[in-house]
C-alpha cells in the first residue's frame, strides 16, 4: 500500500491565541494606526508571483531565485519570526513549520520544489530512471561540505533515507515510502551514487525526496538524533545557538558549496507563541519577515509601506467531503447537486479575498503541479441544476450535518455552504469542533468518519500526495470512503508511467472521475503569502511555509 | 507566633494534596496524547503507541502519579519528552523570567496605587477623588491585551520609545531589563491599580473617621504624626491583603501579558506546554505555582500581623 507524503497543514501545529481577542482588535488597530500615519502608497504585492527563472535541470543554480531586483550586497543578520517549535527540532520526526524552518537552515534536501513547482537540483545535481520508474540513480553535488568538516559521499545519503524507512523510526516519512522504499533498497553505487531500488514502478519519485518530503534533509550517516543543540547539515547557515521558545542564531557556512551565497551574515530566529505578538514585531521593525503568516491580518499590514506581501500560488485548499456510502451522499446526483451549488467565485471573493487563490475544479491536480488535466469545463454555481439533480435523487428537503475545524476559512467556508444548500432545499446544521477534537486520535477520528466535512490541506507538489491517500481505496486519509476499482487502476498505471503523453492522458480520465463522481468538493486552490520588510530583499513567499535566505541579502 | 506559623504551614499540605490530584488527573484528559503530539498528526497509530509505551505513558495512572508526585517532593521532576530537556531547567528559568516582571510590576503598582488611594481618601468625595476612582475602574476594566496592544501601538511602534518585544529583557543587562520590561509592568499596573487604590482609599476614609483620629487630633498632634502613626498602619491593612493575593497571579497567571510582548515567562511556558501536550511540564509547574500562591498568602498573613499585633494574641 503507498501513502505517499501529506505535507502539514502549516495550521495545525499551533492555533492562534485569543484568536477572537487579540486578533481581531489588534488588526483592527494596527489598520487604523498604519492608515493614519503612512501615505497612500500601494505595497508591492506579489512581485514574485510564480518563478522568474526557470531553473529546473541546471547545476548549481540557486533554489530560490531572487524575487527584488538589484544586485545582493554582502553581510548583515536577517531577523525572522517564527512560532515557537512543537517540539524538540529533529528532523527525522519535525512536522510543525517553525522546527521545519529552523532545520532547513542548517541542513539540506537532495533536491528542492521551486515556488512553480519545478524541481531544482540541490545536493543532488542529476537524476534519471531506468526499469519504468522502478529503479532511479541520483548523482550527488561533489565537494560539498558538512559543517564539522566531513564531506558528502553517497554514505550520507543511504544512512539518511535507511534512518527513515527503518520499521522503528518515528518518522511519519516511513508511511510516505510504504509500499515504496524499503530498507536495503538504497545503496552507494561509487561516492558520489545513489541507487534507489523501489518496490513498485512511481514517476515522480524525485518529489518523494525533496523539499516535499520535509523529513528528507541529508544528515551525516553519524547522526545520533540531537539536532536541535548541535546540527550538523550541509545548509547556508551554522547554527550557533538555540534557546527553547526564544530563538535560534545563525552565522553564514564560509565553506557552501552555492558560492557566492549565503550574502547575509547571519540569521536571528525570534519564537513567537502568538500570530499577533509576531505581528507587533513586523510592525515594530524587529523582525525583517516570518515564517507563517495568517492571510486574514493582510488586511492589517497591507497599508504599511516599509512591508511588501510577496505570495505566490500554491496547492493547498480545504475540501469538502462526502461520504459515498452514507445516505444521502451514497447517491452521486446528491453529491453532483452539492457540487453544483455551491457559489465558488463567491468563496474566492468574500472568504478568501486574495489575489493569489484560484477556482479549483473537483479534482487534485493543483495549479503549481507537474500535470494539469485539459479536458473538462469549469464547474460554477448553478442553482437549477442543482435543484433537479437533488430533486431526481428524492432527497430535496432533507438535513445533513457539516462538520468542521475552528480553523482558517474552514467555518466561513461551511457558514457559505450552508447557505448555498439552502438555496436547493438541503438544510445544512454546522458543527464546527475545536482542532484536537476534530482530528482525534486512535479510535475517534471525526475527521475520518463523519459523512460530510470540510478540511484543511497544505500545499502539495505532486497529485499523487492527495489522490493516494484520500480517494484510494483504503486510503489513510480516505475521508468519503471511497472506492473505485477504475480509479485505483488508472493511479497505479499513473505512478508506473514516465512518458508525458501517457500521463496526460491518465490525468484526464482520472480528473473526470473525480469531476462526476465528486466523492469530494475541491472549490479553491490557495496560495502562500510572506510580508517582508524592505530592507530583507530576495526572500519568497512559500505555500508551505519554507524560508529559503540563501539568496536573501540586506539593503 | 511560630506556632502559628507552624500550623499555616500543616494546613498547606492537605490543600496541595488535593491540587496534585487535580492537576494530575485533567491533565491528561487533554485531547490527543504526548506520542501524537511529538511525532506529528501523520505519523501511524503503530509509531505513536511505540513511542508512549517506550516513555510509559501507557502505565495505569495510578502509579504514573505516585511516581509525579514523589519526583516533585524530592526535586527530581524529570525529562520533558516533547522538548527533550530537564523539567526544572524549562521551569525555573521561566520563572526566574517572571519574578523579575513580577518584582517590575510591584514597584510600579504599589507605591502608586497607595500613593493614590491616599489622595483620594483624604480628598474623598472631590472631582480628584472621583477621577481616580472612575479611571482605575475603566482600566481594571479593560483586559491586558487591549491595554498591551494599545500600549504597544503608541509606544513601541508609533512613538519607538520602547522595544515591542520583551525578549532581550529577559537575559540582557539592567539597562535593557528597564526599559524592555516597562511596558509589560506597565500594563500589568494599569490593571491592578483602580483595585488597590480603592482599599487603600476606603481604609483611609475609615480610619479618618475613627475616633482615635479624632483624638489624636484634637489632642493637637502634628498632621504628619497622625497620617503616619495612625492613618496609614491601618489603611494599609486591606492593601496588604490584596497586593498578596496578587502575587500569584502576578508570577504565573501573565499568560496574556507575557505571549503579548514575547517574554520567555513562566505564563509562556505554561501555555506553550499546554499547547504541545507537554504534561510533564505542565503538571509539575501548576503544582509549583500552587505552591507559590500558598506561600504567597502566608507571607501576606505574616505582613499582616506584623501590622496588626490583634491578630497574633487570637488563640
Amino acid at each position: 500500500m503507498s501513502t505517499p507524503r501529506l505535507v502539514l497543514p502549516a495550521t495545525l501545529s499551533r492555533r492562534r491565541l485569543l484568536a477572537g481577542g487579540v486578533g481581531v482588535l489588534g488588526a483592527a488597530l494596527l489598520d487604523a494606526c498604519a492608515g493614519a500615519g503612512s501615505s497612500s502608497s500601494s505595497p508591492t504585492t506579489g512581485g514574485s508571483s510564480g518563478s522568474s527563472g526557470s531553473s529546473a535541470g541546471s547545476t548549481g543554480t540557486s533554489p530560490s531565485p531572487t524575487s527584488s531586483a538589484g544586485t545582493p550586497t554582502r553581510g548583515g543578520t536577517a531577523r525572522v519570526g517564527a512560532i515557537a517549535p512543537t517540539a524538540a527540532v529533529d528532523p527525522v520526526t519535525m512536522y510543525d513549520s517553525g522546527s521545519i524552518a529552523v532545520a532547513q537552515q542548517s541542513a539540506e534536501y537532495l533536491v528542492y520544489v521551486a515556488a512553480n513547482g519545478s524541481l531544482t537540483p540541490v545536493l543532488a545535481t542529476s537524476w534519471a530512471p531506468s526499469d519504468s520508474a522502478r529503479t532511479w540513480i541520483f548523482k550527488l553535488r561533489p565537494g560539498v561540505r558538512f559543517h564539522d568538516g566531513s564531506t558528502l559521499s553517497a554514505k550520507d545519503v543511504v544512512a539518511t533515507f535507511d534512518r527513515l524507512v527503518d520499521p522503528k523510526s518515528e518518522s511519519s516519512a516511513l508511511t510516505d515510502f510504504q509500499g515504496i522504499l524499503q530498507p536495503g533498497g538504497i545503496r552507494a553505487v561509487d561516492d558520489l551514487t545513489v541507487r534507489f531500488q523501489l518496490k513498485q514502478p512511481y514517476a515522480d519519485f524525485p518529489y518523494l525526496v525533496s523539499s516535499s518530503n520535509y523529513n528528507t534533509l541529508v544528515l551525516p550517516r553519524s547522526y545520533s538524533g540531537d539536532f536541535q543543540s548541535k546540527p550538523v547539515g550541509t545548509g547556508p547557515f551554522i547554527q550557533r545557538s538555540f534557546t527553547q521558545n526564544q530563538g535560534a542564531e545563525y552565522t553564514k557556512n564560509p565553506d557552501y558549496w552555492g558560492k557566492p551565497r549565503p550574502y547575509l551574515d547571519g540569521v536571528k530566529f525570534t519564537f513567537y507563541q502568538d500570530d499577533q505578538a509576531q505581528l507587533l514585531g513586523l510592525q515594530g521593525n524587529e523582525i525583517n519577515t516570518v515564517v507563517t503568516y495568517d492571510a486574514s491580518d493582510t488586511t492589517a499590514l497591507a497599508s504599511d509601506s516599509k512591508l511588501s506581501i510577496e505570495s505566490v500560488k500554491g496547492s493547498a485548499t480545504f475540501t469538502l467531503w462526502m461520504r459515498v456510502d452514507k445516505h444521502p451522499f451514497s447517491d452521486q446526483r446528491v453529491r453532483q447537486a452539492v457540487a453544483w451549488a455551491i457559489d465558488r467565485k463567491g468563496l474566492l471573493s468574500t472568504v478568501l479575498d486574495h489575489d493569489h487563490a484560484v477556482l479549483g475544479n473537483d479534482h487534485f491536480f493543483g495549479p503549481t503541479m507537474p500535470v494539469r488535466p485539459t479536458n473538462l469545463m469549469q464547474r460554477t454555481q448553478n442553482l437549477a441544476k442543482a435543484r433537479q439533480l437533488l430533486h431526481a435523487a428524492g432527497a430535496t428537503g432533507q438535513k445533513v450535518t457539516l462538520t468542521t475545524e475552528n480553523d482558517g476559512p474552514a467555518a466561513d467556508y461551511a457558514t457559505l455552504v450552508k447557505s448555498d444548500l439552502a438555496k436547493i432545499g438541503l438544510t445544512v446544521d454546522l458543527n464546527v469542533m475545536s482542532q484536537d477534537a476534530f482530528y482525534g486520535s486512535g479510535s475517534n477520528q471525526p475527521w475520518l468518519e463523519v459523512p460530510f466535512g470540510i478540511v484543511d490541506w497544505a500545499s502539495r507538489a505532486i497529485p499523487e500526495e492527495y489522490l493516494d491517500p484520500v480517494l484510494k481505496t483504503g486510503g489513510v486519509w480516505n475521508s468519503p470512503h471511497y472506492s473505485n476499482p477504475a480509479l485505483d487502476q488508472l493511479l497505479a498505471r499513473f505512478n508506473a508511467t514516465t512518458d508525458h503523453a501517457t500521463r496526460q492522458s491518465l490525468v484526464n480520465q482520472i480528473a473526470e472521475i473525480t469531476w462526476t463522481d465528486v466523492p469530494v468538493i475541491v472549490a479553491y486552490w490557495d496560495g502562500g503569502q510572506r510580508p517582508v520588510l524592505d530592507t530583507l530583499r530576495g526572500v519568497q513567499a512559500s505555500a508551505s511555509s519554507y524560508l529559503d535566505l540563501s539568496s536573501a541579502w540586506l539593503t | 507566633m511560630l506556632r502559628y506559623l507552624g500550623r499555616r504551614l500543616l494546613l498547606a499540605v492537605p490543600t496541595l494534596l488535593i491540587v496534585s490530584v487535580l492537576v494530575f488527573f485533567l491533565s491528561q484528559l487533554l485531547p490527543g496524547d504526548i506520542g501524537r503530539a511529538v511525532l506529528g498528526p501523520y505519523a501511524s497509530r503503530a509509531q505513536v503507541a511505540a513511542f508512549d509505551r517506550q516513555h510509559g505513558f501507557d502505565r495505569p495512572r495510578v502509579g504514573q502519579y505516585v511516581h509525579w508526585l514523589g519526583g516533585f517532593v524530592t526535586g527530581h521532576w524529570g525529562q520533558s519528552v516533547v522538548q527533550q530537556e530537564a523539567v526544572s531547567q524549562l521551569l525555573l528559568t521561566a520563572l526566574g523570567h517572571s519574578l523579575q516582571l513580577a518584582l517590575y510590576a510591584v514597584i510600579l503598582f504599589v507605591p502608586l496605587s497607595i500613593l493614590l488611594g491616599l489622595i483620594a481618601g483624604f480628598r474623598a468625595g472631590s472631582l480628584l477623588d472621583q477621577s481616580i476612582s472612575v479611571g482605575g475602574t475603566v482600566m481594571s476594566a479593560l483586559p491586558d491585551f487591549v491595554v498591551g496592544v494599545l500600549l504597544i501601538l503608541v509606544f513601541a511602534v508609533g512613538l519607538e520609545w520602547f522595544p515591542v518585544s520583551a525578549q532581550a529583557a529577559a537575559t540582557g543587562g539592567l539597562a535593557v531589563k528597564v526599559s524592555g520590561l516597562f511596558l509589560p509592568a506597565l500594563t500589568l499596573t494599569l490593571g491592578l491599580v483602580g483595585y488597590v487604590s480603592r482599599m487603600t482609599r476606603a481604609g483611609t476614609v475609615t480610619a479618618l473617621g475613627s475616633p482615635y483620629v479624632r483624638t489624636a487630633v484634637l489632642k493637637g498632634l502634628p498632621r504628619r504624626r497622625v497620617v503616619s502613626a495612625h492613618v496609614l498602619r491601618n489603611s494599609l491593612l486591606p492593601t496588604i491583603t490584596v497586593v498578596g493575593t496578587q502575587v500569584g497571579y502576578v508570577v504565573g497567571g501573565l499568560v496574556i501579558v507575557e505571549t503579548l510582548y514575547n517574554y520567555p515567562g513562566f505564563g509562556e511556558a505554561m501555555l506553550s506546554a499546554a499547547l504541545t501536550h507537554d504534561v510533564t511540564t505542565l503538571e509539575t509547574g501548576t503544582l509549583l505555582l500552587a505552591v507559590i500562591s500558598i506561600v504567597a498568602v502566608l507571607i501576606t498573613d505574616l505582613l499582616y500581623t506584623a501590622f496588626d499585633p490583634r491578630v497574633r494574641r487570637r488563640p
